[in-house]
């Protein structure tokens, strides 16, 4: 076992003491912001809605339902900061040092950043779903911990691995190296406030280790990017399209601009105009009046006739004036629609 | 006897109970752990892993942590 240090025994005192005089948890403020962010949500969806701008729609559905998520779950963290202690428990000094001492036997590594004042636990590195997240530092601020009661701490990625779609998010349940502790969060915050640093770092690593697909900031299955709706490539927020008529998010290889109204879509929501097969959504294509095939505006006349119906018949001419030399007894049988053929 | 018992599945409680004699850590964890098995759980005893037939010492710290616990998104 690693023999501790004089700092680490002073270290291990002091935090002792500062638990015992730190009795009041600290708590949380009313999560006004996100309140008002709903609020404000509910106002955009309704203006989009009377618009008819679906795409807005569903986006600000979209972040409402995480808005709705994320204030739940500060409500129960509130709800929790205030509920009266169960146990009376505090880590003495003694078992505080004992912590430190095995921290550096559960983990690769372990040190007591004295500059940042931070106790540092390094995690080994992580995958989940065969996504590759790289090894954590879990830093945890023990001026902090004196002060409040209640420990703030950061988890750092050290070969960050970002999302696609947000580079602040380097694992499913870590965004501004803030950990998102989901389940375990009553289990670390009583960790914290009972001094028990040993099951703190546990508690932490436990939460990298594990995915819930239920509720990340970004799934590990879009962790390369939104899959593009034609190629299934990754695609980022930056670079990705969405298709104006079914919302799919699409690549810009694959996104399609309307010839008539210059508007994205997919594949699917576009069509070939008969004539010049220039790719249009199906809004812009209009029916030829006569043969009723679908045509882009410029290849329809004013008329609403495409080129191959409003060109002049010729085989129709030609046999008009073998008509009018033909024997007067001829029989003239009707062939099809418009077009006649003459039988000697 | 007296243990430090400390339970992080859940709400995270840490006191000290009143157990018998010659109780295991097999035991105690049926005991206190309703659902779910051993093999889900990071058990210690004196924050050392430890086998489920050791038989619990007065004063002991026993610590039971799940192996995977969900995070969220805030």
């Amino acid at each position: 076992m690693h023999r501790s240090s004089r700092a680490e025994l002073r270290l291990a005192l002091q935090l002792a003491g500062q638990l015992q005089q730190s009795p009041v948890p600290n708590v949380p403020s009313v999560p006004q912001v996100l309140w008002n962010r709903l609020t404000q949500l509910q106002r955009q969806i309704a203006v989009a809605n009377q618009r008819g701008w679906r795409v807005a729609v569903n986006c600000c559905v979209a972040e409402l339902r995480q808005t709705l998520e994320t204030l739940l779950l500060e409500l129960a963290r509130l709800q929790t900061a205030v509920q009266p202690q169960s146990s009376t428990y505090r880590a003495t000094a003694r078992q505080m040092l004992a912590d430190l001492e095995s921290l550096r036997e559960e983990f690769p590594q372990f040190e007591v950043d004295h500059q940042a004042q931070e106790l540092v636990v390094q995690t080994e590195s992580i995958e989940l779903d065969e996504v590759y997240l790289g090894p954590f530092e879990i830093r945890l601020s023990y001026a902090a911990t004196a002060a409040l009661g209640l420990g703030d701490y950061r988890v750092v990625a050290l070969d960050p691995q970002p999302a696609a779609s947000d580079h602040e998010v380097v694992h499913p349940h870590v965004r501004h190296e803030s950990l998102c502790e989901g389940d375990a969060q009553s289990a670390i915050r009583s960790a914290l406030q009972q001094g028990r640093l040993f099951d703190f770092f546990t508690l932490v690593a436990a939460v990298l280790r594990t995915y819930n697909s239920g509720s990340p900031y970004v799934t590990l299955s879009e962790w390369f990017g939104t899959p593009c709706a034609d190629c299934a490539a990754g695609v980022s927020d930056d670079e990705r399209w969405l298709c104006e008529n079914c919302s799919s998010c699409l690549c810009g290889d694959c996104m399609v601009r309307c010839t008539d109204c210059d508007d994205a879509h997919c594949h699917e929501c576009t069509m070939g105009c008969s004539y010049c097969d220039d790719r249009c959504c199906r809004s812009c294509l209009q029916p030829c009046r006569d043969c009723q095939q679908l045509f882009c505006s410029a290849c329809l006349d004013d008329y609403e006739r495409c080129p191959n119906c409003d060109e002049p018949d010729e085989s129709t001419e030609s046999e008009d004036e073998e008509e009018t030399t033909t024997a007067p007894d001829a029989t003239v049988h009707t062939d099809g629609l418009g077009e006649t053929a003459v039988l000697a | 006897m007296r243990i430090l018992f400390i339970n992080n599945d859940g709400g995270g409680f840490a006191d000290h109970i009143d157990v018998t004699d010659g109780t295991t850590v097999q035991q105690l964890f049926t005991q206190r752990i309703k659902s779910g098995t051993p093999q889900d759980y990071l058990i210690r005893v004196n924050r050392q892993p430890c086998s489920a037939d050791q038989v619990l010492q007065s004063g002991d710290r026993v610590s039971i942590t799940p192996t995977k616990i969900e995070g969220a998104a805030m």
